[in-house]
């Protein structure tokens, strides 16, 4: 079985071979456990490799050396960390907020009280939709695109799914710049303001958000990012993340935590047991997305159309597979509340997150 | 390689865009040094665009530049092999050798130590799929192409990887 879990892994199984995996990885913890190992060391094995340079700086090197003669056989070393984003990639400033749910979803925000306010061309422009523009010389690293694309939010902010299945939601003022073919040209962004970002998982196409002080790469995991004047921490809750700051990069593992405090970036392990878990699943139902898996869709007789947190429909890929995700030690998942301390929404009963502080014994 | 002769510049700038990225995470996974992995794949891409109207390919773009990074890849770690042996011949004779450039240096954390290590006990055809896999982002079809092998022995090279990646590193996960 494991060649075949590996086969679908990578995306080599056959619909046939697809089926028998998505069967036998639902027929018992155990084989789910199994097959998120291997997941989990694929995910790992990415982060021995860095990030590779900046395309379009890497290009204009090569352009150089070509126009300059520096021929096959001469000496030549790329210039790392001169400038730009390879010079300071991680530099964190005390100005993102962050989270990220399964398959890998994160929000990023410069400063989450006070949006930085865009630029006064985005402004005229605020509440348009997507716009195509030509740049080649701007600073950030999107830049390097032939088309580049920009959503605007105005005053009320907004959400829109992007090219990849990634679905963003812009606080207001904000604007996010990516290529406009991002399959040819790669999952890169460029954010100005606050934005939460549900991420399609593609295990191939890291999705990297850029902000001017930092920015985040997504392996296809789950973790938290907080940012503020003082702390900037990143909790890994599960799989793996690449975290680079300054000259720093480190693969963060599931139960760990990158603090970043006065500059100063140390690793803790995160307390481990039911407390930790219990935190970390509430940690994961910030906001109003609350997620059953999908034994409780059943339970509570819905399908997914009608699945719905606050008024606000809930999407597939919004689904946490709870029981696989925090998977207690008898093997079972965890299930907090109960359904008498529910709000009703529609014909489904959801927990917030309130209700779980609420519940004695969580944090 | 016929799609040269259209407009060499946009080409090369079109496989530049396509395929740098990849080569270079291949390129480092052989390496190990950022530095060194930039340059390799910028050497293969200055040849690409040096001969550009000679260039004769006889398979795919994609494959010949997979190749042409392994090449220089071994090259280069014959190279740094040597150098290597003279430095250490140098420090026998107590001859002082000034430390390696701080930018040369790899400072791999607890995690990707051990991967590297796992990795670098995988038998020679089996790291090399591994690593045409994950970091070039082949298909099992075109690393079977790229190194003259069956379908059915990439799969069983790639499954061998991950079970010993996963045997090796369970306790971490």
């Amino acid at each position: 079985m494991d060649e075949l879990l590996i086969k679908y892994l990578l995306g080599e199984a056959d619909p046939d071979e697809i089926a028998r995996v998505r069967d036998w990885i639902a027929d018992s913890p155990e084989n789910a456990r199994r097959f998120e190992q291997f997941r989990g060391v694929w995910e790992m094995s990415r982060g021995v490799v860095p990030a590779a340079p900046d395309r379009g700086e890497a290009w204009e090197r090569m352009r150089q050396r070509v126009d300059g003669g520096l021929g096959e056989g001469r000496t030549w070393r790329a210039e790392e960390k001169s400038e730009g984003s390879r010079a300071r990639p991680w530099q964190v400033a005390a100005v993102l907020a962050g989270l990220l749910f399964v398959g890998g979803a994160v929000w990023v925000a410069q400063d989450t009280e006070r949006p930085a306010p865009v630029t006064a061309a985005a402004k005229k422009t605020a509440d348009a939709s997507t716009k195509k523009i030509k740049n080649r010389q701007t600073a950030d690293p999107v830049a390097a695109s032939d088309t580049i694309q920009t959503l605007f939010a105005g005053d009320t902010g907004r959400t829109d799914t992007l090219a990849d299945g990634s679905i963003v939601t812009l606080g207001k003022h904000s604007q996010i710049r990516f290529p406009g073919d991002m399959k040819r040209e790669g999952r890169n962004l460029f954010l100005e303001g606050e934005a939460f970002f549900s991420v399609a998982p593609d295990p191939s196409h890291p999705f990297i958000v850029r902000t001017d002080n930092i920015t985040v790469r997504v392996l296809g995991t789950s973790f938290t990012i907080r940012c503020g004047p003082k702390l900037t921490e990143v909790i890994v809750k599960t799989g793996f993340v690449q975290v680079l700051h300054d000259s720093d990069s480190v693969v963060l593992k599931e139960g760990r935590r990158y603090v970043v405090q006065q500059k100063k970036p140390r690793i803790v392990a995160e307390d481990r047991g039911h407390r930790a878990i219990t935190r970390a699943i509430i940690d994961d139902l910030v906001w109003f997305r609350i997620v059953p898996n999908k034994d409780s869709l059943r339970w509570f007789g819905l399908d997914n159309s009608q699945f719905v947190v606050d008024g606000r429909k809930m999407s597939d890929s919004l689904h946490i597979e709870f029981r696989s995700k925090y998977i207690g030690p008898d093997g079972n998942g965890y299930f907090y509340g109960s359904p008498g301390e529910l709000k009703v929404h529609g014909r489904g009963y959801f927990y917030e997150k309130k209700d779980l502080y609420r519940y004695p014994g969580n944090p | 390689m016929t799609i040269l002769s259209r407009d060499h510049e946009q080409v090369v700038e079109e496989l530049f865009a396509e395929y740098f990225g990849k080569l270079y995470a291949y390129a480092f996974s052989m390496l190990g040094e950022e530095g060194m992995a930039e340059e390799v794949v910028q050497n293969v891409y200055c040849r690409l665009w040096e001969k550009r109207e000679q260039l004769q390919v006889h398979t795919s773009v994609k494959a010949y530049l997979y190749r042409s990074v392994h090449h220089e890849c071994l090259d280069s770690l014959r190279r740094r092999k040597i150098v290597k042996g003279h430095r250490s011949w140098l420090q026998r004779s107590g001859v002082q050798v000034t430390a390696e450039a701080a930018s040369g240096k790899i400072e791999l954390k607890e995690l990707e130590k051990r991967l590297r290590e796992v990795l670098d006990e995988l038998p020679d055809q089996c790291r090399t799929i591994f690593r045409l896999s994950r970091f070039g982002e082949l298909k099992y079809r075109e690393i079977a192409v790229q190194l003259g092998l069956s379908v059915k022995t990439v799969e069983a090279q790639m499954a061998k990887a991950l079970k010993r990646l996963r045997e090796k590193l369970v306790d971490l996960l």
